[in-house]
């Protein structure tokens, strides 16, 4: 009886409480629309995390290109690396273990510490050992679904981001916690036998708003054709199981994000010469990040805010060999904490001055190598390290419609090596419609401790250390021209031409192993057009990228380095309620580690989307419709020098939000 | 008992902490979505359809933070009029809609949609490649602003008030 008084007592308080917090929001609300616009201008508005600050693209000395959660629906798209195929200039390459993203006619297959940073609302998340998150695949740690827009800043970015940011920044910005009333089921399956479940909640807590949500695949992935070993895999070798969760937490000024992902992958490329078709060799990779944010101040002329995070990467690798005695298995653990403090500073007219302070420190990064035969590990290796970070730009105007940007970072990265990304922007309004932009700036790319000290003690050992490694540098310049008219839709000319020099790469040496060396010097140039355009209800958008890198090898041409890109994105009206999407990608001819030249692919998808009613959309996609058979190179970690991309896949989706 | 006890002390727990305002949330200026509320109301308000009609139909494409107090605004009046507010998800509902608030990217097609139709179209995301709304609300420093993207209000044959165009913080032609 108690028990049951001491309940309604407690529903009675929350509804008072409830319906109290109501009727004060009401009768501010009725105070504000009492108030004539321009008194309205003048009252202050609450500090709130992630504010829409809209800043004007066209003042930026780098143009970004945004795909929004529309395109990203009405294309079908099922991971990171189908959205960043259709935008222009980067492609993708798959060794069926981790999708890697390329720009400007780099990539960085087996490294992992890619040159194309990936940010999650604007925060880095790599991970220690390896520096990764430039992987796009299914093993991106979120669920495209919760994806509100992608932006891509073509070029260098080390002067905000630091380390990766060499060749691009892709921004993944999440959707907002109070982006549905309650929440969201989806479900999916196509014809190479996956699984897709999402489940989605929306929840109003403590004044906040929360999103939480849970992500499962199943793939049981395709049979693939191995020329060198003349046969197929069965179906189950390329199996890919993962289960996300992601949870969003804003209210006012606080943000809090928190990531948790788990992936097993059965590798199917016979890595580090593994056993043909023995679905014994996975890949496990678990991610726990969690972020803190809040804006700290948000007056005339400051702007601070601070964040805190921490993240654990988890990576358990089994190898199935020929020989029993050969079995290994592979461990690495990285944990970091860190704090960020950005502050915006327009005390002086006509100057906005951007500044940053960033601390990690990497309270474990182990390495774990392991025969299963043997009772002493091959590797054993941990350590701990910090990281820091200061920079500083100022955006000022000395003549009329233009700015100029100057700005700098210093790193001290990982390694314990002291890394200047400096950078000198300008951007001048040509007219209404047009604008002219100039960036030479100056990048790093850190060795990761994967790169550095994957080895063990002895010569037998797979691979070889190399603590002499440099970081990679690059200066570059861009040249951009930029048109929005009614007339000819929008327009991007742009220009580059970059210098890369100490580029990390993993060989085969001669004592049978492998080792990360720096292999000298490239050289890249580039155009890009890009076209967006939209008449009654057509929508088109396209691109062409031509490119050409050399390095110091004896062909002085770049592996896996297409020569040109084309893209275009259809939508056109809609028919009998049914929205049809269709997309044509085209990518040039790439060359592999032994030379042999693979064939250019044109890949055609197209998706139908019909929305059944308010709150039920059906999707039927196709990818590679015309199943076009093409292959893209993989690292020394392979035995082949090439491998076979996915062929045709019908997938159809269901999505409910309520 | 202990079990049923515990639980119920911890129920009355979290609602006493829910309810709390900790004084770092103390408010320093007023809620966002209720000024972004305010605005949108004026606009209604300062704005002129070219054809009359006894409601004036607010159409709400997805949602975000800044977004949510415009439910408040339904049953309004605007002038002579009773202003309605109303959730869309696709473009053939447009036919209803004097005014479009896009608050969410999954819902961008829809500034393609509308164009040239006599909607006033209103959003507080960020453009997306030429994709926009004529007047699109933001937050700069701690004030909300607007901006106006004239070829697309000139296109959709809705005038505002020379008060507004005075008023915002740029206008593009």
């Amino acid at each position: 009886m108690k028990m049951h008084l001491l309940k309604i007592l407690a529903y009675l308080f929350a509804s008072s409480v409830v319906t109290h917090a109501e009727s004060a929001e009401s009768r501010k609300l009725d105070a504000l629309l009492a108030m004539p616009m321009d008194q309205l201008m003048a009252v202050d508005a609450q500090v709130e995390s992630g504010a829409k600050t809209s800043q004007n693209t066209r003042e930026l000395p780098q143009p970004i290109t945004v795909l929004s959660a529309s395109d990203i629906r009405a294309f079908g798209y099922r991971n990171l690396a189908d959205v960043l195929n259709g935008l222009p200039g980067i492609y993708t390459s798959s060794d069926r273990t981790y999708s890697y993203l390329g720009a400007r006619g780099m990539i960085a297959s087996g490294s992992f510490n890619s040159r194309v940073l990936v940010t999650i609302d604007g925060m880095r998340i790599n991970d220690n050992i390896y520096q990764q998150v430039g992987m796009a695949g299914h093993e991106f740690p979120i669920d495209i679904d919760l994806i509100d827009r992608v932006e891509f800043v073509p070029g260098p970015g080390s002067v905000a981001y630091g380390n990766n940011a060499f060749l691009g920044v892709v921004n993944v910005i999440t959707r907002s916690a109070a982006s549905r009333e309650h929440g969201e089921l989806a479900a999916a399956t196509d014809s190479n036998g996956a699984w897709y479940k999402r489940g989605t909640a929306h929840i109003p807590v403590n004044g906040g708003h929360a999103m939480v949500s849970l992500s499962q695949l199943d793939a049981p992935g395709a049979a693939i054709f191995y020329p060198d070993s003349n046969a197929s895999t069965d179906r189950n070798m390329d199996q890919d199981q993962n289960q996300k969760v992601f949870v969003k937490y804003e209210r006012g000024p606080l943000y809090v994000n928190l990531i948790s992902s788990d992936r097993t992958k059965t590798i199917p490329s016979q890595i580090a010469e593994s056993q043909f078709n023995n679905p014994n060799t996975q890949y496990q990779d678990r991610w726990l990040i969690g972020n803190v944010g809040y804006q700290l101040m948000n007056t005339d002329n400051v702007e601070f805010r601070t964040r805190v995070h921490w993240g654990q990467y988890k990576f358990n690798g089994a190898y199935a060999m020929a020989a029993a005695t050969d079995a290994y298995h592979e461990a690495s653990e990285g944990n970091w904490w860190g704090v960020d403090l950005t502050g915006v500073w327009r005390g002086i007219e006509g100057h906005q001055i951007s500044s940053g302070l960033q601390f990690q420190d990497n309270t474990r990064q182990w390495l774990y190598a392991k025969f299963d035969t043997q009772s002493t590990a091959v590797i054993d290796s941990a350590r701990s390290t910090q990281t820091y970070a200061l920079w500083l730009e100022d955006q000022f105007s000395l003549w009329h419609n233009g700015n100029i940007t100057l700005g700098a970072r210093l790193d001290q990265d990982m390694q314990q090596q002291t890394q200047l990304s400096p950078r000198v922007g300008i951007v001048q309004q040509l007219s209404s419609d047009d604008t002219f932009r100039i960036n030479l700036a100056k990048n790093f790319l850190t060795p990761s401790d994967y790169e550095l000290r994957y080895a063990g003690s002895s010569s037998t050992s797979f691979q070889a250390p190399n603590m002499l490694l440099k970081a990679e540098s690059m200066t570059s310049l861009d040249i951009g021209w930029e048109h929005r008219g009614e007339s000819i839709g929008r327009t991007m000319l742009s220009a580059f031409v970059y210098q890369a020099d100490n580029l990390i790469e993993l060989v085969d040496i001669p004592t049978g192993q492998a080792q990360h060396q720096n292999k000298g010097s490239a050289t890249g140039q580039g155009v890009q057009l890009e076209w967006q355009r939209n008449w009654q209800d057509w929508r088109v958008t396209s691109s062409a990228t031509l490119q050409s890198v050399n390095d110091d090898t004896a062909s002085g041409k770049r592996v896996d380095s297409p020569a040109s890109l084309y893209k275009m994105q259809l939508r056109a009206p809609r028919f009998w309620q049914i929205q049809p999407a269709i997309e044509a990608l085209h990518f040039g001819e790439r060359l592999t580690r032994d030379g042999d030249h693979l064939a250019a692919a044109t890949l055609l998808n197209a998706t139908l989307s019909r929305q059944m009613s308010k709150e039920l959309t059906i999707r039927l996609s196709v990818f590679n419709a015309i199943d076009t058979q093409y292959s893209t190179p993989v690292s020394v970690d392979y035995p082949m020098a090439a491998v076979r991309q996915e062929g045709r896949v019908v997938r159809l989706k269901f999505e409910w939000n309520f | 008992m202990i079990r049923k006890l515990c639980i119920n002390t911890w129920m009355l727990l979290v609602i006493c902490l829910t309810s709390s305002q900790p004084a770092a949330f103390a408010a320093e200026g007023v809620d966002t979505s209720n000024m972004q509320a305010a605005y949108v109301y004026n606009f209604m308000l300062l704005a002129k359809w070219p054809q009359t009609t006894a409601e004036k139909v607010l159409c709400l494409a997805g949602q975000n933070r800044e977004s949510l107090a415009l439910k408040g605004l339904d049953g309004r009046d605007v002038d002579t009029a009773k202003l309605k507010v109303v959730s869309i998800t696709s473009e053939t509902e447009l036919v209803a809609c004097q005014a479009l608030f896009v608050a969410s990217t999954e819902f961008s097609h829809l500034f393609d949609a509308a164009l040239g139709k006599p909607i006033l179209v209103l959003s507080n995301i960020q453009p997306d490649n030429g994709r926009t709304a004529a007047l699109i609300l933001a937050s700069d420093r701690n004030k909300v602003v607007f901006d106006i993207d004239l070829p697309a209000l000139n296109k959709s044959n809705v005038r505002l008030a020379a008060s507004v165009l005075r008023l915002a913080r740029s206008a593009h032609e």
